[in-house]
């Protein structure tokens, strides 16, 4: 997957954009918007769960959304964690770009995550949450009419996905190393 | 619908119960353990938890940081899953009692000290899990247990995966063991999946 890649790119630095000072955590379940061009939006460790990261160049707003799960099951849930689910998740974190002053036409997506990290055929319904994760954020992407620029989806690999909201470049690191996708 | 959040939480007694539970778990692990390094191995602290999901990272360091997973898969009277999770500090620290080495020689994790964990990981999680069968007169079959090193947030997305979909909230245990002149100091979680702590607390006569 990324691991050819990695070798042309050789070991990439972080801590740049890890030190930044406005690092915004965005945990599970998250949704984060933020206007400040300098600011960082970062979910660490995600294994199943998919990092949605969207911006919009002309008016520098850029948002991170942590999916957990693919489809709504506890409206309760939702409310309190907007971005748990992928499928109604995604209009909330549109919604609240657009309210941020970005413009629905002009958002990009990146998005990085959906790894099973456990290899065994065990559990049918759990082992391919990833993958079950990733059908959903495209989805509901595509139901939004907006394009997927970049994704790093699926593997074995745990991930930490950050986005810096003014130039939409995302960097995903993985225990072996680090791309970036600008 | 509504009342499924609140489905997870555990009243005192249920507590209670889990923690004698997962304490026999614990403690047939380390004897478990004692028998492969043939030497003795206490347990100094349990203590168990129910703690928002986006908090239990912290207690293993942080999303981020580098940890080792336990996962176990089981299916007979009732399926669920279970999830053991560790600092790599701990791992090394057993690693050095498991092969014998100085406290602090390890310091790496390359095929050895992975194989060796893979089977302290074996005897760590199917003596848990066995230990809770018998309590409990059921016959659960627990999966070879697959050993995981990897951030703890991918590795404990694999239990959040089934739990979250029930609740917000996980319940852990967490520990601390050593031999008499050492202590494998750090946190080792215990993660029961939805399922399982339903079976457990059924089986125990607690209807849930």
């Amino acid at each position: 997957m990324i691991s050819g890649k990695l070798d042309q790119l050789g070991p990439i630095d972080v801590s740049s954009i890890a030190r930044s000072d406005s690092l915004i955590a965005v945990g599970l379940g998250e949704i984060k918007v933020s206007r400040d061009p300098s600011a960082v939006l970062v979910s660490f460790g995600l294994g199943s769960c998919v990092a949605v990261c969207a911006y919009d160049l002309t008016a520098r707003v850029g948002g991170m959304m942590h999916v957990v799960l693919p489809y709504c099951s506890n409206k309760d849930s939702a409310r309190k964690f907007p971005g748990k689910y992928a499928d109604i998740g995604m209009p909330t974190l549109i919604r609240e770009m657009e309210n941020h002053g970005a413009m629905r036409t002009r958002i990009q997506v990146k998005i990085a995550g959906g790894a099973s990290v456990i290899h065994a055929a065990t559990f049918d319904g759990l082992l391919d949450m990833g993958q079950k994760n990733v059908v959903a954020v495209r989805t509901a992407l595509e139901s939004e009419s907006i394009p997927i620029v970049s994704s790093d989806t699926g593997g074995h690999k745990g991930r930490s996905v950050w986005l810096v909201v003014g130039t939409g470049g995302m960097t995903v690191r993985t225990a072996s190393g680090a791309t970036v996708y600008p | 619908m509504d009342n499924r959040v609140a489905d997870i939480t555990l009243n005192k007694d249920e507590m209670r119960l889990w923690g004698s539970l997962a304490l026999q778990g614990i403690d047939n692990a380390m004897s478990g353990l004692a028998t492969m390094v043939n030497r003795e191995i206490r347990m100094s602290s349990l203590s168990l938890k129910q703690v928002p999901a986006s908090e239990a990272p912290d207690l293993v360091g942080g999303a981020d940081k580098m940890v080792i997973g336990i996962y176990l898969a089981f299916e007979g009277d009732a399926t669920g899953h279970l999830m053991l999770v560790h600092q790599p500090d701990v791992a090394l620290a057993i690693i050095d009692m498991l092969l014998g080495n100085e406290p602090g020689a390890t310091r790496d994790l390359n095929e050895m000290e992975q194989s060796a964990l893979g089977e302290m990981g074996n005897i760590i999680g199917s003596a848990f899990l066995n230990a809770i069968a018998d309590a409990l007169s059921l016959r659960l079959q627990p999966s070879p247990p697959e050993v995981i090193l990897d951030m703890a947030g991918a590795i404990l997305d694999v239990a959040f995966a089934e739990i979250l979909q029930q609740t917000d909230d996980v319940i852990v245990a967490e520990t601390s063991f050593g031999t008499s002149d050492r202590q494998a100091r750090g946190t080792f979680l215990v993660i029961p999946s939805f399922n399982f702590l339903k079976v457990i607390l059924s089986n125990a006569g607690v209807e849930k």
